[in-house]
C-alpha cells in the first residue's frame, strides 16, 4: 500500500532524511518514532506530496507520488502536526470545501460531514468559525477532513497532541477501526505508549535514517533483550539511554 | 516597587527588545545572504541617500532665497505647526503600535511570564517604539537637522533639536496607549486592527471629499488661480500650555541661539513627558494584564456564521473544485474587514468622484459627439475601477490561501486548476462590477448601440486578460506567511502589476485612438478598423498573460510547504 525507496531529502549540507526504505501493507497501523529533529515530519511531507524528495521514490496504492501525484493524493488523508486552517471558515464550511477538493459527490459529502461532526462531538460547533476552535478541536476537524473522502492511507503527524484523554481514546478507536477495514495508517508520535499499544509495526528513525523496524518482538530481538518496553528500546536505539539521563541529571545538580 | 526601579527595568527591557529587533533585521538582510534581501537593503540605502541629497539641495536653494523672502509667521508658530502634524502621525502609528505591541504580538506570553513587572513591559515596549520613531524621524529629516542650524550659523542647535525630537513622542504615545488599553475592554484587539483600517479609510475618504470640494484644480479655476501665500495661522500652535507649543518654542529657541529659552521649554517638555511615562505606566500596568487576559480569552469566543451550505451556491460552468475555491475565497474576503475594505475602497472613491465631479467627464464626452471616442471616454471610470479591483484582488489571490495552502497542495488537484479558480474568484466580481458601471455609463452617454457594445466587449476582454495577469504576478511573489491583507502583496508584485496596468492602458488607448485616426485616410470602415486594433491588443495581452500564467504554474508546482 505504501512504498518508499531510498527516499532522501537534503537542505544544502543538512540531510534531513537519508535513503529511507519502507514497505507498509494493507490494514497495518504503522508507527513512525524518533526524537525531535529526526526527520519524521519531513518524511511524512514527502509521502503525502507536500515536499519533493532530493532523490528516491515513494508510492501510495501503486501510484508514484512524483509522476502520478494526483492519483496518489486522492487515496491519501493527511493530518499535520499543527493544522493551520482557514480561520474565517466555519467547521462545516471547511469540511465542505475539503470534500469538494477531493471530488466527493455532494450528497455523500453532506452525509459524511454530519456523521463525522457527530463522531467527533463537533455537531453543535459546526457553524462556529475555526478561529474559535481550541487546538484539540482543530486536530479533530482536521482528522474529520482527512477521513471525509474515505482514503486508503491515512498519515497522521503527532495526532494526539492537544487532545484530552477522552478524545485521544476516541481517536485511537477510530484508527483501529480504519485499519480493520483493510486501510493503512502511518502515524508519527512521541508518545511511545500509543505506539506500543496500537501499532502493528514500528520504525525508529534517528538523524534522518531508520535505525530499526519491525514488530515489538522483532525490535526486542534486535536489541537482544527480553521484556524491554518500547521506551527502553527507543532510548537504546536513539542514544538517549538511562546512563545519559543520569549523567545529565548529575551535571545539572552540580 | 519604587518608581526609579520601574523606570530602570522598563528601559532595560526596552533596550533588550530593541536589540532583538535589530538582530532580527540583521539576520533577515545581511546575514541571510539572500540576494533579494541584500538587493532590497541596498535599494533602501540608495533611496534614503537620494532623499537626503534632495533635502540638502532644497535647503541650499531655500537658504539662498531666504534673504529675499520675508517669512510672515514667527518660527515658534511654524515649528509648533510641524509638531502638530507630527502628533497626528504619532497618534495613528501609536494606535497600530499599541494594538500590535501590547496586545497581539506573539511574544507577549513570553514577556509576561518572565520576571519583569507589568509596568516594565509597558515602559519597555513604549521605549522600544520611541527609539524606532526617533530612527524613522532621523531617516526623514537628518540633513535638515544638521544643515539648518549650520546655515543659520548655530551648528550646536542640532543637539538641542535632537533632544526635543526624541522626547516629544512620549506624551502622545502614552496617551494613545492608555486610551487603547481601556478601549480594548470594549473592542477586541484582533478587530482593533480592522477598526483602525476602517478609520483610516474614513479619514482618506474625508480628505478626498475635502480635496474634491475645495481643491482649486477641481473648481475649474486652476490655471489662473493663485494659491494663498504663507501657512495657516494657528495661534494655538505656539501655545505655552500644550506639548507642541513647548516643542515648537524650544526648537525655535535652539535655532535662534537662545540657550535659556531652549533649556526652559525642553525642561518643561521633559518633565511633562516623564510624568506622562510614569503615570501612563502605572495606570496602563493596572489595566494591561486584566485587559490582555480578557482579549486572549476573547480570541476563543464563539463566533458563528449563518448556517448555509455551499450546495445552494453553484457556479455554472465551473468544476466542483473551482467552485469550492471561489466560494471559499469570497467568504474569506467578506469576513475579513481589512480585505473587504481594500475591495470597497476603490468603489467608494470612484463613486464619490462620480457623484461630486461627473459633469466635466460628461461635458468632454458630449463635446466629441456620438461614436467610438465617446464610448471609450465614457468607459474610463469603469476601466479605472476594473484595474483597481483586479490589482487588489488578483495580486493577493494566491496569497489568500496563507499557511493553509497545504490543504490544497495535499489534495488531488492540479496547480492549473488552482490558478484557473483564482482567476474566476477575482474576475467574476471585478468584471461584474466593472461591466455594470461601464454599461450604466454607456447608457447615460449613448454613443450608439454598436459602439457601446464594442466598448463593453473591449472592457470584458481586456479586464479578463488583466485579471489573469494580476493573478499570475501575485502567484510569482505569493506570500503565505501573512494574514494582513496589505502584507499579502509583495512590493515587487505591486510595482510590476502597476507597471503592467499602465502599459496595458496605454497600449489599448493608443490602439483605439490610432485605429480611429488612421481609418479615414486609409478609407477603412471605422468599426472593422477598431475591432482589428482591439484584436491586435487582445492578442498581445493574451500572449503576455499566457507566459505569466505558465511561470505562475511553475512556481506553484515548485512550492514546498
Amino acid at each position: 500500500m505504501l512504498t518508499a525507496k531510498s527516499l532522501t531529502k537534503r537542505y544544502g549540507a543538512l540531510t534531513a532524511v537519508d535513503r529511507l526504505d519502507l514497505e507498509i501493507g494493507r490494514g497495518e497501523l504503522f508507527g513512525f518514532l524518533g526524537p525531535n529533529g529526526a526527520g519524521k515530519t519531513t518524511t511524512i511531507k514527502m509521502l503525502v506530496g507536500l515536499l519533493r524528495p532530493t532523490s528516491g521514490m515513494a508510492s501510495v496504492a501503486g501510484f508514484d507520488l512524483l509522476r502520478q501525484g494526483e492519483a496518489a493524493k486522492a487515496r491519501i488523508g493527511y493530518v499535520p502536526d499543527t493544522p493551520v486552517l482557514y480561520e474565517r471558515l466555519t467547521g462545516r464550511e471547511f469540511l465542505e470545501f475539503s470534500g469538494d477538493l477531493y471530488h466527493v459527490p455532494r450528497a455523500t459529502r453532506d452525509r459524511r460531514i454530519d456523521a463525522l461532526l457527530q463522531l467527533f462531538d463537533l455537531k453543535d460547533r459546526g457553524h462556529d468559525f475555526l478561529s474559535s476552535y481550541s487546538r484539540g478541536m482543530r486536530q479533530k476537524i482536521s482528522l474529520a477532513a482527512a477521513l471525509l473522502h474515505d482514503p486508503q492511507v491515512l498519515f497522521l503527524d503527532e495526532p494526539t497532541v492537544g487532545l484530552d484523554p477522552r478524545s485521544a481514546r476516541q481517536m485511537k478507536d477510530i484508527l483501529i477501526d480504519f485499519c480493520r477495514e483493510g486501510k493503512t495508517v502511518f502515524l508519527s508520535t512521541h508518545i511511545l505508549e500509543i505506539a506500543e499499544r496500537m501499532c502493528t509495526r514500528v520504525a525508529i528513525v534517528n538523524h534522518g535514517a531508520v535505525v530499526a523496524e519491525g514488530t515489538l518482538d522483532q525490535l526486542r530481538t534486535m536489541v537482544r533483550s527480553d521484556g524491554q518496553s518500547l521506551e527502553q528500546i527507543f532510548l537504546q536505539l536513539t542514544g538517549g539511554g538511562e546512563e545519559d539521563v543520569r549523567a545529565l541529571l548529575a551535571e545539572l545538580e552540580r | 516597587m519604587t518608581l526609579r526601579r520601574q523606570l530602570r527595568q522598563g528601559l532595560l527591557l526596552g533596550l533588550l527588545l530593541w536589540r532583538i529587533q535589530m538582530r532580527m533585521l540583521w539576520n533577515q538582510t545581511v546575514r541571510s545572504r539572500r540576494p533579494l534581501a541584500l538587493l532590497g537593503a541596498g535599494a533602501a540605502v540608495l533611496l534614503i541617500l537620494a532623499w537626503w541629497s534632495q533635502q540638502v539641495f532644497v535647503l541650499m536653494v531655500g537658504a539662498a532665497a531666504a534673504s529675499r523672502v520675508q517669512v510672515p509667521f514667527p518660527p515658534d508658530r511654524v515649528l509648533g505647526l510641524i509638531f502638530i502634524a507630527y502628533s497626528a502621525f504619532l497618534i495613528f502609528s501609536g494606535l497600530l503600535f499599541t494594538v500590535n505591541a501590547l496586545l497581539l504580538n506573539p511574544d507577549l506570553e513570553l514577556l509576561l511570564a518572565a520576571p519583569w513587572p507589568v509596568e516594565a513591559v509597558v515602559i519597555g515596549r513604549t521605549f522600544s517604539q520611541l527609539v524606532r520613531l526617533l530612527v524613522i524621524s532621523l531617516l526623514v529629516i537628518l540633513p535638515t537637522l544638521i544643515l539648518l542650524p549650520v546655515l543659520l550659523g548655530r551648528p550646536v542647535a542640532s543637539a538641542g533639536l535632537l533632544v526635543i525630537l526624541a522626547v516629544y513622542p512620549v506624551i502622545p504615545l502614552m496617551l494613545v496607549t492608555l486610551l487603547t488599553l481601556y478601549a480594548i475592554r470594549v473592542v477586541p484587539p484582533n478587530r482593533g486592527r480592522e477598526v483602525i483600517t476602517a478609520l483610516s479609510l474614513l479619514l482618506a475618504l474625508g480628505v478626498n471629499v475635502v480635496n474634491v470640494l475645495v481643491n482649486p484644480a477641481f473648481q475649474g479655476r486652476a490655471p489662473g488661480y493663485h494659491v494663498p501665500r504663507g501657512v495657516p495661522d494657528l495661534p494655538a500652535a505656539a501655545s505655552p500650555w500644550l506639548p507642541f507649543g513647548w516643542a515648537g518654542r524650544g526648537a525655535a529657541a535652539a535655532l535662534g541661539g537662545h540657550l535659556g529659552g531652549w533649556l526652559k521649554w525642553t525642561a518643561v517638555l521633559l518633565a511633562a513627558s516623564t510624568a506622562a511615562l510614569v503615570i501612563g505606566a502605572r495606570l496602563g500596568g493596572r489595566v494591561y494584564v486584566a485587559g490582555w487576559i480578557q482579549t486572549a480569552q476573547r480570541n476563543r469566543r464563539r463566533r458563528r456564521a449563518p448556517a448555509a451550505s455551499s450546495n445552494a451556491l453553484r457556479l455554472p460552468g465551473l468544476t466542483a473544485t473551482a467552485t469550492a475555491l471561489v466560494l471559499k475565497d469570497w467568504r474569506l474576503r467578506r469576513r475579513d474587514l481589512s480585505q473587504l475594505t481594500r475591495v470597497l475602497m476603490p468603489m467608494a472613491f470612484l463613486g464619490l468622484f462620480l457623484l461630486l465631479r461627473s459633469r466635466p467627464l460628461f461635458d468632454l464626452v458630449h463635446s466629441v459627439g456620438r461614436g467610438p471616442l465617446a464610448a471609450l471616454i465614457a468607459l474610463a471610470p469603469a476601466w479605472l475601477l476594473l484595474i483597481a479591483l483586479t490589482s487588489t484582488l488578483g495580486l493577493s489571490a494566491v496569497s489568500l490561501e496563507g499557511k493553509a495552502v497545504w490543504v490544497y497542495l495535499a489534495s488531488p488537484n492540479s496547480t492549473r486548476e488552482l490558478l484557473s479558480a483564482k482567476c474566476w474568484s477575482v474576475g467574476l466580481p471585478a468584471l461584474a462590477v466593472g461591466l455594470a458601471l461601464g454599461a450604466a455609463l454607456e447608457a447615460l452617454v449613448r454613443p450608439g448601440l454598436v459602439w457601446a457594445a464594442a466598448g463593453l466587449g473591449l472592457l470584458l476582454v481586456a479586464g479578463a486578460g488583466l485579471t489573469s495577469l494580476m493573478v499570475a504576478i501575485g502567484t510569482l511573489w505569493a506570500r503565505f506567511d501573512w494574514t494582513d491583507a496589505r502584507r499579502m502583496v509583495h512590493p515587487a508584485a505591486g510595482l510590476l502589476g502597476s507597471l503592467i496596468q499602465m502599459m496595458a492602458t496605454a497600449m489599448i488607448a493608443l490602439l483605439a485612438i490610432g485605429s480611429i485616426i488612421v481609418a479615414a485616410p486609409l478609407r477603412l470602415p471605422l468599426l472593422p478598423a477598431f475591432l482589428m486594433a482591439m484584436t491586435i491588443g487582445s492578442g498581445v495581452l493574451l500572449v503576455v498573460t499566457f507566459g505569466a500564467l505558465v511561470l505562475a504554474a511553475q512556481r506553484l508546482r515548485e512550492l514546498q510547504v
